[in-house]
């Protein structure tokens, strides 16, 4: 399948700062792939060296499979960090000079505004904006023309709770008519909600990428909760099913080996003498799995 | 109306005649490039602090098209400010109630030309000042610091046969003081080809010199 984008042992330095080190990804056409990583991990510094204005210390990149020149990045449609737009100009207008550095044919400004839902303000000028309005503006001037590909760093940053959903419906939406979407956040359940695909960050490294599923699948965890929590957790110790314990203020969080089962963790318990207060099977979120790799990696 | 000044002083009368009035104005209005360098500096600067510089290559601009629209701004620049020294001259020349000469009128426009080959470099090299410091206040106060106290001391320690070759003695060579004609002294009579040459060469350098360090940093 053709690569939307593919980045190669891509490294960059500020001084001392390690921002991101030798981070490979591959995006597929039709992909919406999720960049996930805390506050300083690197995403807006990959998405800034891809989108052409970070030079890297080290590694290449390459859009479309054809390399990394100007006219490439008019193909895509970008957020990067926080809206830039001339000040004094009205949002149509800045929408206007968009279109003209794409060289867009049909940019269709006025249907793009009303997507983003921000045409009642578009003759105002941008410095008047708020902050969700500035949010708004950049992805209406992100969906210009028709980009074969999205690359939105945090896109619901500063919105209210009805533009955070307008903006992931709007996503979902892209995504269903094959265009692919790159997407940074450090919201875990945003990733979850839109993505098909994930990337892990931490300090500039990559520590997971693949299918939001694979990263999920087999974690449906086990919570259990017993008189006496001490007991339980050196009990779990001493099942050999038990691939991890979380344990947590009044339970513990059980994940359990590849072809164990749930039913035979409980009997051993029970025949172990634990008095079981509470039994559930945990539907795997990736908030667990993302917290579980952060702490496993180090700092 | 400019006709209508009767007290004017009459030495003045022969610097505002055709053709003289296209050196003597276009030697005064050289002092007011920089203000008109300030507006270069403002306004690219603030691409940099409002990050419409890093839109615009996001967007798909290379650095180099970044530059050439950057230089076209100061080409319009110092293409109006050239039609309004023209306007001004006719102006003058036309109200000083002589019987012109058609074709003096157009005698002397070489100076008009170094004029706008003056604002012109000189506006390329504030952009090279503001791409290299990125901040307003800092890109004024070095491009005076400069022009005012740094050239200068330069310009008079070093040997005479050099210091006509600083970029800022270069540019303001073109056109040099014209008005000691008038009291019978020597002036130049019409603009120096190869100084025009070194002018522009300038002007290339610090295009040049712009981009590269365009390229060397991150938007
Ligand atoms: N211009 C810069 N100069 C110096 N250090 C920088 C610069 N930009 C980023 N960094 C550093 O690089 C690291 C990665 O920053 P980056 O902005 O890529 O993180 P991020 O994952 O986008 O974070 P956030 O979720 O807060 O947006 C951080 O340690 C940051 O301090
Ligand atoms: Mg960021």
């Amino acid at each position: 399948m053709q690569n939307t984008l593919s980045v190669r042992h891509l490294s960059k330095n500020y001084g001392a700062t390690h921002a991101l080190t030798d981070l490979d990804i591959s995006v597929k056409k039709g992909d919406v792939y999720g960049i996930l990583g805390p506050n300083g991990s690197g995403k807006t510094t990959a998405l800034g060296i891809v989108l052409g204005v970070t030079n890297a210390t080290k590694g290449s990149y390459s859009w479309f499979d054809q390399g990394s020149s100007n006219y490439l990045r008019k193909k895509i449609g970008s957020l990067l960090d926080k809206p830039n737009f001339y000040p004094h100009l009205n949002g149509f207008d800045n929408l206007k000079l968009t279109a003209d550095i794409k060289d867009l044919k049909h940019p269709e400004i006025n249907k793009k505004l009303e997507l983003a839902g921000i045409i009642k303000h578009a003759k105002r000028k941008f410095h008047t904006y708020s902050t969700g309005m500035r949010q708004r503006l950049a992805i209406a001037a992100a969906l210009l023309g028709k980009p074969e590909v999205l690359v939105l760093d945090e896109p619901t940053n500063g919105l209210d709770p009805e533009g955070i959903a307008d903006v992931r419906e709007l996503i979902l939406t892209i995504a269903r008519d094959g265009i692919t979407v790159i997407m940074a956040s450090h919201l875990l359940d945003e990733v979850q909600k839109v993505c098909s695909h994930v990337a892990v960050l931490k300090h500039g490294k990559k520590l997971f990428e693949g299918h939001v599923q694979s990263l999920l699948s087999g974690n449906d965890g086990i919570e259990i909760g017993a008189d006496n929590l001490d007991q339980l957790s050196s009990a779990l110790a001493g099942y050999e099913g038990v691939d991890r314990i979380d344990r947590k203020s009044h339970t513990c969080l059980v994940k359990l080996k590849p072809g164990y089962k749930s039913s035979e963790l409980s009997a051993f318990l029970i025949t172990n003498g634990i008095n079981i207060t509470h039994f559930a099977q945990n539907k795997g979120n990736l908030e667990q799995e993302f917290l579980h790799l952060l702490s496993g990696s180090g700092d | 109306m400019i006709n209508d000044i009767p007290n004017i002083d009459l030495s003045l009368k022969p610097m505002l005649r055709f053709p003289d009035v296209w050196q003597n104005l276009t030697y005064i209005a050289g002092y007011f490039k920089i203000i008109l360098a300030l507006i270069v500096i403002t306004s690219i600067s603030s691409e940099f602090a409002q990050g419409t510089a890093r839109q615009n290559v996001i967007d798909g601009f290379s650095r180099n098209e970044w530059i050439y629209s950057k230089i076209g701004l100061a080409k319009s620049l110092a293409l109006f400010s050239t039609l309004l020294v023209i306007g001004i001259g006719l102006v003058l020349g036309f109200s000083q109630n002589v019987k012109t000469d058609f074709s003096a009128i157009f005698t002397r426009l070489d100076f008009v030309f170094a004029y706008f080959i003056e604002l012109l470099v000189y506006f390329i090299y504030a952009l090279f000042l503001t791409i290299a410091l990125k901040r307003t206040g800092i890109s004024i106060i070095i491009l005076l610091v400069y022009d005012f106290i740094l050239e200068p001391i330069l310009s008079w320690s070093l040997p005479d046969q050099l210091n006509s070759f600083l970029p800022m003695n270069t540019i303001d060579d073109l056109n040099t003081f014209p008005f000691a004609k008038y009291v019978g002294s020597e002036i130049m009579e019409a603009v120096s080809f190869e100084q025009l040459v070194w002018a522009i060469a300038y002007g290339i350098l610090f295009g040049i010199l712009s981009l590269w360090m365009l390229k060397r940093s991150d938007l």
